[in-house]
Parts: structure tokens; sequence; C-alpha cells
């Protein structure tokens, strides 16, 4: 009875597949290199001021050492007061946010009330550390509850910080460098908005793996202030243009030919037998 | 004497196709093997804490009411929703990778219903199950 259990069981479950691992590890002992991971870039960043948080992110997306996005959007939504910057593989940041993001929905139906960013953070690292960093989100986390407002970062193993400002990414050294210099308690709120711009900046210009425009993410005590595009330091200001008038390429010679004739189909009354 | 090694032929229509099935050389990814600690932690975790509350007995009647729930009715390939074990799981308000990546009702894949009932039967392989 209890092998009818277990087969049932096992052959209604989705997720992860893991079929073809005994056959990758036969296949590594048979001298095939498996692929390695991919180093990724991003600047990510956050500060408090006083009346709620900024996030904010470059919007370079790489594929190895080729730019795959020079406009992609990092900062994602979590709940309508709490939203998430992404660092780390793209696909992994993208579906564990969007998946954090509808179990807080369902539990804002149970509840009705508003989502605190403690509840965003305690599922987002509870779902990392149950994959033991094999999903690569490292994560800027902020948003305005009724406790006030509170930033968190969280790494792909499932640890959490919780400061006043914070970075993260292959760009976060260069964004630390500025906001260490420059942060102040109680800041306003267009001096924490240079200041996240002036992080990020840093990153895009001193990490290689960052680049392109600014996005920032002002998040108040009951607004929400999405700014995509913010700045947009890398514009192309030259391009070439490639309208060519007709008939540059002069005609040597032409020919035309009829490929095939009308063809006229008389349709016959031809029903099917259905019995003799 | 001869030790005599019990030989299944894979059934391609009833298994996955590329699921293993030299048990012998089962070898787990780590993430697979992440789950399934993760899984029985949580099973043990909230067991006791079950315990706790209420006494040692609510493990025992829950563990019961598992078995009943996922006890398969109906025939093979017809597949039942499995509410009642997502109710007394959580898993029903909840939603997971589980729900919406791979989802079983979706799979492209044709199941022979004579294979899964032959299968079940323990009609289909050298030894009886």
């Amino acid at each position: 009875m209890s092998n009818l259990n277990e087969e049932n069981y096992e052959e209604e479950r989705g997720g992860f597949v893991f079929d073809n691992v005994t056959r990758n590890m036969f296949m590594e002992t048979k001298g095939y290199q498996a692929p390695i991971a991919m180093k990724t870039g991003t600047t990510i960043a956050g500060v408090i001021f006083k009346g709620g948080v900024v996030l904010g992110a470059d919007t370079r997306a790489t594929n190895g050492p080729i730019v795959a996005d020079k406009n992609c959007s990092k900062i994602h939504f979590i709940a309508p007061n709490v939203y998430c910057c992404g660092a780390g593989t793209a696909a992994d940041t993208e579906n564990s946010t969007a998946l954090i993001s509808s179990k807080l929905a369902l539990h804002r139906y149970s509840t009705g009330r508003q989502t605190r960013v403690v509840t965003a953070m305690t599922l987002l690292k509870r779902m990392l550390f149950k994959y033991q960093g094999h999903v690569s989100a490292a994560l800027v986390l902020g948003g305005v509850d009724l406790d006030g407002s509170h930033l968190y970062t969280i790494y792909p193993h499932g640890s959490t910080d919780k400061l006043p400002f914070v970075t993260m990414g292959s760009g976060s050294l260069a964004a630390m460098a500025i906001f260490e210099e420059r942060f102040k308690d109680d800041m306003s709120e267009e001096e924490a908005k240079s200041l996240v711009h002036a992080g990020i900046s840093a990153g895009i210009f001193n990490d290689l793996g960052s680049g392109s425009n600014v996005d920032l993410c002002v998040i108040r005590k009951d607004s929400v202030e999405y700014l995509r595009g913010y700045d947009q330091p890398n514009e192309r200001n030259y391009r070439t243009s490639y309208v060519i008038p007709r008939g540059t390429t002069a005609t040597l010679s032409s020919t035309e030919e009829v490929l095939s004739k009308q063809l006229i189909i008389n349709e016959l009354d031809d029903r099917m037998e259905v019995a003799p | 004497m001869e030790q005599y090694i019990p030989y299944e032929l894979p059934n391609v229509s009833v298994d996955r196709p590329h699921a293993p099935t030299n048990k012998l050389a089962q070898r787990k990814h780590p993430v697979q093997q992440a789950l399934e600690f993760h899984e029985h932690m949580e099973e043990k975790r909230k067991y006791s804490s079950m315990a706790n509350v209420y006494g040692g007995h609510m493990p025992i009647h829950f563990e019961m009411q598992k078995f009943l729930v996922s006890t398969p009715l109906r025939l093979p390939t017809i597949r039942s929703s499995g509410i009642a074990m997502e109710i007394l799981s959580g898993a029903d308000e909840d939603i997971e990778f589980e729900d919406w990546l791979n989802d079983p009702n979706m799979s492209e894949r044709a199941v022979d219903l004579h294979a899964r009932m032959e299968r079940r039967l323990g009609l289909n392989s050298v030894l009886p199950k």
C-alpha cells in the first residue's frame, strides 16, 4: 500500500526536474566538460532618507563578455509598498522576486493588511536558504510599512543585513565608496536621490559589469515613484543613417519568368459512402 | 552461488523518459539533496511543534490523514487535484515553484493507461513488488 502512495505522490509533483543529473555525471566521467557559470555584473543600491527609501540600479545585462541588454530593468515589484533590486543571474532574480510577490499578494488577500518589509525579507531569505545558494540572487529590498522605512540586503545563501545604506553586485564597492563618504542620517528626498544617483554612476563608470542608465525608485509613506531612466549618461550621440535611395545599385539585366500557370479545380460531388 | 540481480526493463511510457533506471547508479544533484533535506527538516519541525501544542497523538493522527488522502482511488492517468493533501499541508493558500514550473497538468507527455495499470498491479515486472 505504501508503494502505491509513493508512486502516486511522485508523479503528481511539479517543480524542478533532476532527470538528467545521472546522465550528466556519466558524461563527465567520459571527459565531457560541463559549461561553467558566467560572471555576472550589476550595481544596485539603496538609501534610507527622512520620509522613505530610495532604491537605485544600473541597466546593463551581460552574457559573459557581451552586453546582452543595454536598458534592462533591475528594480522589481514586490508589493505596492515594497520594491526589490536584483543582482546575479537575471532569470533567478526575476523569478524569485515574482514568486515572493505572488506569495505576498496571497497573504494580503488572506489578512487584508499592508505587507511588511520584514515579511518579504523573511520569505526571500527562507527560499534562498532552501536552495543553498544555487539560486543566484543577491537582492536589495526596500520599503515603507507601518513600522517605518526598512532597507535590507539579501545574499544568495540567505543571509541578510539591515542597514541605512546598502549596495550590492559587482559595482557595490564603487557605490559604497560614495555612500560611505556622503551619507548622512535624515537626508531629504532630493539629497537621497542625488546620493543614490552618484553611487550608481560610480558603478556605471568604474565597474565593467555595470553600465548604461540609472534607474531609481522612491518609496515614501503612501506613494511610490518609479523613475525608469532617471539619468541616461551613455546615449549614442552619433548614428550612421542607412537610408539608401532607390536605384543606388544599377540594374544590369532583368528577366521575367512565370513560375506556375493558374490551375482550375473542378470540385466533384463525392460524398462519403456511409452504407453499402 | 551467483547472486541474482533483479532486472526490470525501463518502462519509458510509465517512467519519465530520462529518469535513471539503475538504482545503484542513482546519484543526486546537490539541489535535489538540499530540497529533500529541507522537506524532511520542515516536517520534523512541524511535527515536533504539533506534539508540543496538542500532544504526541497529533503527529500520528496527521500522518494517518496524509496516508488516507494520498491513497490513489482513481484509475491511473486520471489525475486527482490532490486538494485534500494541499489543505493538510497548507499548499492551497500558498504558491511555490511546483505550482507553475513543470506543472503535471500541462505535461505534453503521453501516458499509457494499460502500462500504468499493469505497473500498479505489479504485472509488468519480473519480480513481484
